[in-house]
């Protein structure tokens, strides 16, 4: 419970505040193993542990982190697509956590996913017609003729052509594919999107055209986007503010200029530094090379869970685990020992 | 940089290149008229997206080119022997000991059901004649060096006991057991974490130190370009459309893609509003244009460039462009 703090508890009272679409408070998901021959419960993944942040109307917040560190498991409990394990969500102001599917299903409107990958989520035996307008369908809207009329005006509005319809998956490219994709999401006039790795499996020419689409449509219907990426450019580029996880916590959280310059989590600075940069003249230069690979989140760590590849890690690091505290202009992080 | 300038020797050199697939629904030239040259401890980066064809260039290269594609035009000089004219046996010979090769994925490409250490010494036993004990020590030498703590009793383990990064250590040790001359690296850290493959590129480039070994690498990632290459080749649509040292192309690109690319991708300073794009997406293979392959994305393109294909042109002793504008016959902007 540490973690919360003072930071939240300025927070506390803003379920209320018209400027947040969503706050998470204590967020948890534990996966359980089973195992044995009885299957019974051996011990937990704690892919999520006890995170809380808000997401403002409006903005972009990025989500960063390396594999298996609870990122896109994070941004599913938020949609209510995994069960929490404890803590709460709050979407404009109501509290979402505890209600059942058929309760959630008018809100799923309201909050859409979009996925990494192009090639599996999309229906390969259905046409891109059918896999919008089921969307638009299942929550009743219009008859058939509207809701052709409404798929022909998301695929122009992505950049595709109405007579796209009638084709399939398959006869489209990976950045095509991603925009029926965004059509999709976009079908019922959200408020909100998680967007999980959307260009990671993209060619890098194809990444700028979705990202400035992604832009340019977030302007235009005012909607507010949870961007999770291992791709550190591209978040740095689309984000207002952007959240660094590891190992199931959320170690700093700030706007996006000062988490890249000014950033006060050795885990966040190391990932920066390991980022390559595109010039060939900074090669090699004031690298942190981090020593192993990430701990298991069945076991994790004691203390800062970050301590075990921590260039600074003291004894204290082993024994209190660091509070998520406010350092200041509602710059966030968890370290004992924060880099001035 | 030093070692480049020691030795200026060729260990490769690859002229003008044609690998074609013959599919039902036509030819697809993957490859149309490649040329390169790597020199003895050269980290050349072949850089291009998907469909570009520089995955099959490194398949082209260990005669590794499975039917319907097949080799019908150029050469392949592995110091001074041509590899195009190796029979079978002679090519095994040179494969994973000469030139050996890590893939992108390294989970397919271990074999799940041996040990690591069996996998490892594979090709010692094979190669170097080694009997299995002092195969298996050896072993157990190349992960030390490849920075896998207890060695020891990892040799032992299985590859799904293992993480992706340690995976990828492991090729990389089976890669190196013979002491390669050519090391041909296809997207060695794409699926990798960057603080892994910040530890990946780091051990390369030591190896690369310690044994003068030349490098092939294979990206799309133009940040890990900057970090490795000495030289860099640009593909697109199956042709080189640029090649020159790793700063002339980062700092004065000559080709329209070469520059695209490059200002396509988010900037790591500034947050600018919008990333530049290059429109439009690569070409089917099966109905490539007539003229320049770039031209129809291409936002200098004049009738010239869809007309006519232009030739390779050197531009300076060490860069070679393929594209209009550098040529006598460019009246346009």
């Amino acid at each position: 419970m540490n973690q919360v703090a003072e930071s939240i508890q300025l927070h506390e009272n803003d379920t209320k505040n018209e400027n947040i679409l969503l706050q998470v408070k204590h967020i948890k998901k534990h996966f359980p193993i089973k195992g044995g021959l009885f299957g019974r419960i051996q011990a937990h993944v704690k892919a999520v542990d006890d995170i809380s942040f808000n997401i403002y109307r409006g903005e972009t917040l990025g989500l960063v982190g390396e594999s298996g560190c609870g990122k896109s498991t994070a941004g599913r409990t938020i949609l209510k697509l995994i069960e929490p394990t404890g803590g709460s969500i709050h979407f404009e102001g109501r509290e979402i956590t505890r209600l059942k599917e058929d309760e959630m299903r008018p809100l799923r409107k309201d909050m859409q996913l979009i996925f990494q990958d192009p090639f599996s989520s999309l229906n390969p035996r259905l046409s891109v017609g059918d896999i919008i307008g089921r969307v638009l369908k299942i929550h009743g809207m219009g008859n058939a003729q509207e809701r052709e009329d409404r798929v022909k005006e998301l695929l122009s509005l992505v950049g595709l052509s109405p007579y796209h319809i009638r084709r399939y998956p398959h006869e489209f490219s990976g950045g095509q594919r991603q925009r029926i994709g965004i059509a999709r999401a976009l079908a019922l006039n959200p408020k909100f999107i998680v967007l999980d790795e959307p260009v990671s499996a993209l060619d890098v020419s194809i990444q700028a055209q979705i990202v400035n689409l992604l832009e340019e449509l977030q302007e235009k219907f005012n909607l507010t986007y949870l961007f999770i990426s291992h791709g550190l450019n591209v978040v740095r580029h689309i984000s207002d503010r952007v959240g660094v996880m590891y190992l199931g916590k959320l170690v700093e959280l700030a706007d996006a200029d000062t988490l890249f310059e000014a950033h006060k989590h050795p885990y966040t600075q190391a990932l920066i530094a390991a980022n390559p940069i595109a010039n060939p003249r900074l090669r090699g230069k004031k690298k942190i090379i981090l020593e192993g690979d990430v701990p298991s989140p069945i076991n994790p760590p004691s203390g800062c869970r970050f301590h075990t590849r921590c260039p600074y890690a003291q004894p204290l690091c082993k024994e209190v685990e660091p509070e998520f505290k406010d350092h200041g202009n509602n710059h966030f992080a968890a370290c004992h020992f924060p880099i001035a | 940089m030093s070692t480049q300038a020691v030795q200026q020797k060729t260990l490769i050199e690859i002229t003008d290149l044609k690998t074609y697939f013959y599919t039902e629904d036509g030819v697809v030239p993957a490859i149309d008229g490649v040329s390169f040259k790597i020199n003895k401890g050269e980290t050349l980066a072949i850089v291009g997206e998907s469909g570009s064809g520089k995955s099959v260039t490194s398949l082209s290269i260990m005669r590794l080119v499975q039917p319907p594609g097949k080799i019908i035009n150029g050469d392949i000089v592995f110091n001074g022997e041509s590899l195009l004219d190796k029979s079978d046996a002679e090519m095994r010979a040179i494969r994973g000991n000469k030139i050996s090769m890590i893939f992108q994925e390294p989970m397919t490409s271990l074999n799940p059901v041996y040990r690591v250490g069996d996998q490892i010494s594979e090709s010692l036993i094979l190669h170097q004649g080694m009997s299995r004990k002092e195969a298996l020590e050896q072993a157990v030498k190349l992960l030390k060096l490849v920075g896998i703590p207890e060695a020891e009793r990892r040799v032992k383990q299985y590859p799904h006991e293992l993480s992706g990064g340690m995976r990828q250590r492991v090729m990389i040790a089976m890669a190196l057991a013979c002491k390669p001359e050519l090391l041909i690296a296809d997207e060695p850290t794409t699926a990798l974490d960057v603080t892994i493959q910040n530890q990946i590129l780091e051990l390369m480039k030591e190896l690369k130190e310690k044994t003068n070994t030349s490098i092939l690498l294979i990206t799309h990632d133009l940040g890990v370009v900057a970090e490795m290459a000495d030289r860099v080749v640009v593909m697109y649509a199956g042709q080189i459309v640029e090649q020159g040292d790793v700063y002339t192309i980062f700092e004065n690109p000559k080709h329209p893609y070469t520059e695209g690319l490059l200002r396509s991708m988010p900037s790591y300073g500034k947050r600018t509003d919008k990333l530049h794009v290059i429109e439009g997406v690569v070409p089917n293979p099966l109905r490539l244009p007539k003229g320049c392959r770039f031209a129809p994305r291409c936002q200098y393109a004049t009738e010239l460039c869809h007309a006519e294909m232009p030739e390779i042109t050197q531009v300076t002793e060490d860069e070679v462009v393929r594209c209009w504008k550098h040529t006598d016959r460019w009246e346009g902007q």
